[in-house]
């Protein structure tokens, strides 16, 4: 497809005026959203900030004494309040600092499989769990030889910053990018056949490989409404809750602990990851879906050729991902089952770090995209290819 | 007539069918509260079997001199768990021999290591051997019985009104006059509160699957009428356009076959989990009292009706959607919110349906009987106004 024909397609997608509506609302209902996670206590978290950066990101024993004994002067127009919440934070590190010494991941483990109804690993199976375990042991050694788990943050138990973010601000924003993208890929694929120009598009070869290009301009358009989606949101939310200077933090240090279900353990990532990385990462699987989904609509297009009939069975496909993993509940097949892209949008907040023991491999988020993308590419090139043959009438 | 069943044919598409038959398969699987019934909001599984025995036995409602009797089948239970607890060695060991002792050790903090033996003997007895916590769960569904008794809360008379009902933070004359009645009441229902919870969650779901069913028929319609050049055909005739009132009638129509379907459907699995044992059992033994008086068969009806206007309703919703969008997308994109907000109103009208407040926490809802109704014409009144002004103005449009 030439860029000029390209250009007219991206066009025509820029012009939809039910995609922007969609967008604002969606955009709405985020912005709500983190107003809703932060906005209210956005005075809280701006205190807090500054007790952080008093403190320091690095958190010595010896500092924190100091707070907890009151021999550190106010720094500054600190306001009383303000001292005394430098003292709670004091207080929450020393009370938290030493969950690494005690935390028995195998317990963990135990007690998350005994919890799952009707998971109850076995042989081969049981053993890989095992395994996978024993080397999320060893990057727990890691972590605490280091010492990546000593550094400042907003304490996690009280503020929650880790899980509002990556767990419910990204999580609606990545449903909402899911459906604008299959939304614009079918829009622009289904467009000739709506405006019954198909006979005249689709006569020739350069006409027929347009259908496929329809495709990619959808997905680059999904760019755009993905740039728009998670900036807005997310800048809001940072300019909520300042991050500045603590996107070094470590992920899995002990003052991003939160509670997660019925456990309080810290964020255990496969790999030694700082907050910018972890965004980074979470900001890259967000690309990769986007490209997922779009191939996925494509796919499903080519072979329905009805815009219509292609949303709703990628929407019982999404449904269906859910509820797969709670119909196959036992094996390896169980955690295949896990492997698809409705349940990796559903553990968002949970990715690259320890969460679910089926998952607890590092970058199974990857394997995930890679594998659906690798079946859809493939989906793709046949459904492409039956196209091409395809007498339309 | 015959035009009217050729539209309601072309609204049921077979393959939307099998697509939304298959996503609401999905959709039961992942969110209705059916399938845990009666695991939600019930102490253990044994109290619901228990109270389907008593309503077997005595009928919807334990009149006092019943109460009485069910008082001494409590202590028929308590002999029995008491024979399980003398011929316990660790309960031997610790002079622990009646029911009362073993509630005390239970329930008080355990510091010696003797106590701590006695505390996780009676955690076992509770929840790790079957003869016993079989016993034991049903006098605690005997208790909670007790309790409502002797806090006021049914069997009442004057001075228990006067010490407990003005915990209430209802300041509605209405609100207390229909307390005192419920709790001055000669009748204790024998429903379950898990029975109430399960039709009050699932109602909600069943909304959210109407709605989504009533979009998911519509919108492909009206499109592909829009999409096959019919309107301007239509509308060149005055019968044509009469056609559109026609179709409007049969999409109300699919609405209510839609909730008719689905409701009898989810009626038939309620039928098949013991629910509708309850049926005569009124609907004043729970911890949110409500404003009217009615059996539990009664209550699944008025929600069965409700959710047939509710559907009628969203039908008209989403004929007006279809009926303004030029592309299958377009409809998919507008219906999203259109269904959302839908059914977030109708969750605020419902949530508190009939309820004047919440006992536990001594919570008034005001006046939630007009609301739930009022709601509900209101969210009505806006659909057909919509959909009236669409039908007016295809009457008069100029081509």
């Amino acid at each position: 497809m030439s860029r000029k024909v390209f250009g007219y397609e991206c066009r025509k997608l820029l012009g939809a005026w039910f995609l922007w509506g969609l967008l604002v609302i969606f955009l709405v209902f985020d912005l709500f959203l983190v107003w809703e996670n932060v906005g209210y206590d956005r005075a809280e978290y701006r205190k807090m900030y500054q007790v952080i950066q008093r403190v320091g990101l690095d958190l010595e024993e010896t500092g924190i004494e100091r707070i907890l004994d009151g021999d550190r002067e106010p720094i500054g127009n600190s306001e009383p309040d303000e001292n005394s919440l430098e003292r709670w934070y004091a207080e929450y590190v020393k009370t938290n600092k030493g969950v690494y010494d005690t935390l028995d991941l195998t317990g963990i483990r135990d007690d998350k499989i005994g919890m799952a109804v009707d998971f109850k690993p076995e042989g081969a199976y049981q053993r890989w769990i095992e395994r996978n375990y024993e080397k999320l042991e060893a990057r727990i050694q890691e972590i605490k030889e280091t010492g990546e788990a000593r550094c400042g943050f907003y304490p996690g138990l009280v503020y929650e910053v880790h899980s509002k973010l990556f767990g419910r601000v990204f999580r609606a924003i990545l449903l909402e990018l899911m459906i604008m993208t299959a939304f614009s890929v079918l829009y622009l694929m289904d467009y000739e056949r709506l405006q019954r120009t198909e006979s005249i598009v689709f006569c020739s070869k350069t006409g027929r490989n347009l259908l496929l290009g329809k495709c990619f301009a959808g997905m680059v358009c999904s760019f755009l409404d993905a740039l728009i989606l998670v900036s807005v949101p997310v800048g809001m939310f940072l300019w909520f809750v300042p991050m500045r200077g603590l996107w070094g933090t470590m992920v899995s240090s002990f003052m991003v602990m939160e509670k997660r279900g019925f456990f309080v353990y810290p964020f255990i990532t496969f790999v030694p990851l700082e907050f910018r990385e972890y965004l980074g990462l979470v900001l890259v699987i967000v690309g990769l879906l986007v490209v997922l989904v779009s191939v996925l609509a494509g796919t499903v297009q080519y072979f329905l050729r009805n815009s219509y009939f292609s949303m709703l069975c990628m929407s019982v496909f999404f449904w269906g991902g859910l509820a797969l993993p709670y119909l196959v509940k036992n094996g390896f097949a169980h955690t295949a089952a896990l492997l698809n892209p409705a349940a990796l949008w559903y553990m968002c907040g949970g990715w690259f770090v320890e969460y679910d023991p089926s998952l607890s491999f590092a970058w199974s988020e990857f394997w995930t995209v890679g594998v659906w993308l690798t079946t859809a590419l493939t989906g793709l090139f046949l459904g492409k290819r039956r196209f091409r043959r395809e007498d339309i009438g | 007539m015959r035009i009217f069943r050729k539209e309601l044919r072309k609204i049921f598409q077979f393959r939307v069918i099998v697509l939304f038959a298959l996503f609401a398969v999905i959709f039961g699987y992942l969110f209705f509260a059916w399938q845990y019934y009666p695991g939600y909001y019930v102490n253990s599984a044994y109290d619901v079997p228990f109270y389907e025995e008593l309503v077997a036995e005595y009928g919807a409602t334990l009149s006092k001199t019943e109460y009485q009797d069910v008082l001494k089948k409590r202590e028929e239970l308590i002999d029995q768990v008491e024979v399980y607890i003398r011929e316990d060695i660790v309960f031997q060991e610790n002079d622990v021999t009646t029911y009362a002792q073993f509630q005390e050790s239970h329930a008080k903090e355990a510091v010696t290591d003797a106590e701590m033996a006695v505390q996780e003997e009676t955690n076992r007895f509770w929840f790790r051997n079957e003869a016993t916590q079989w016993l034991l769960f049903r006098i605690q569904v005997l208790d909670n019985m007790e309790r409502d008794v002797q806090f006021g809360r049914i069997y009442a008379d004057e001075d228990a009104l006067r010490i407990y009902a003005d915990f209430l933070n209802s300041n509605s004359y209405e609100a207390r006059e229909r307390l005192k009645a419920l709790f001055m009441r000669d009748e204790m229902s024998l429903l379950p509160d898990a029975v109430y919870e399960l039709l009050n969650t699932d109602f909600f779901n069943l909304v959210i699957l109407v709605v989504v069913c009533c979009f998911v028929l519509m919108l492909p319609y009206q499109i592909s009428d829009r999409l096959r050049g019919i309107l301007p055909i239509a509308v060149s005739t005055k019968t044509g356009r009469r056609i559109f009132g026609k179709q409007m009638a049969a999409c109300v129509v699919t609405g209510g076959i839609v909730a008719a379907v689905l409701g009898g459907i989810y009626s038939i699995l309620l039928a098949q989990k013991h629910v509708f044992v309850f049926w005569d059992c009124p609907l004043s033994h729970n911890p949110y009292r409500l404003w009217v008086d009615m059996t539990m068969g009664e209550y699944w009806i008025l929600c069965m009706v409700l959710l047939v206007g509710i559907s009628m309703t969203g039908a008209l919703l989403s004929y007006f959607v279809g009926r303004l969008s030029s592309h299958y997308i377009t409809g998919l994109a507008a219906a999203i919110p259109a269904a959302v907000i839908y059914c977030a109103g109708i969750r605020f009208f419902t949530k508190y349906m009939f309820m004047i407040g919440d006992m536990y926490f001594y919570r008034s809802y005001g006046h939630s009987l007009f609301r739930t109704f009022g709601g509900l014409l209101l969210l009505a009144g806006i659909a057909v106004t919509m959909v009236m002004v669409l039908l007016r103005r295809d009457k008069e449009r100029d081509l």
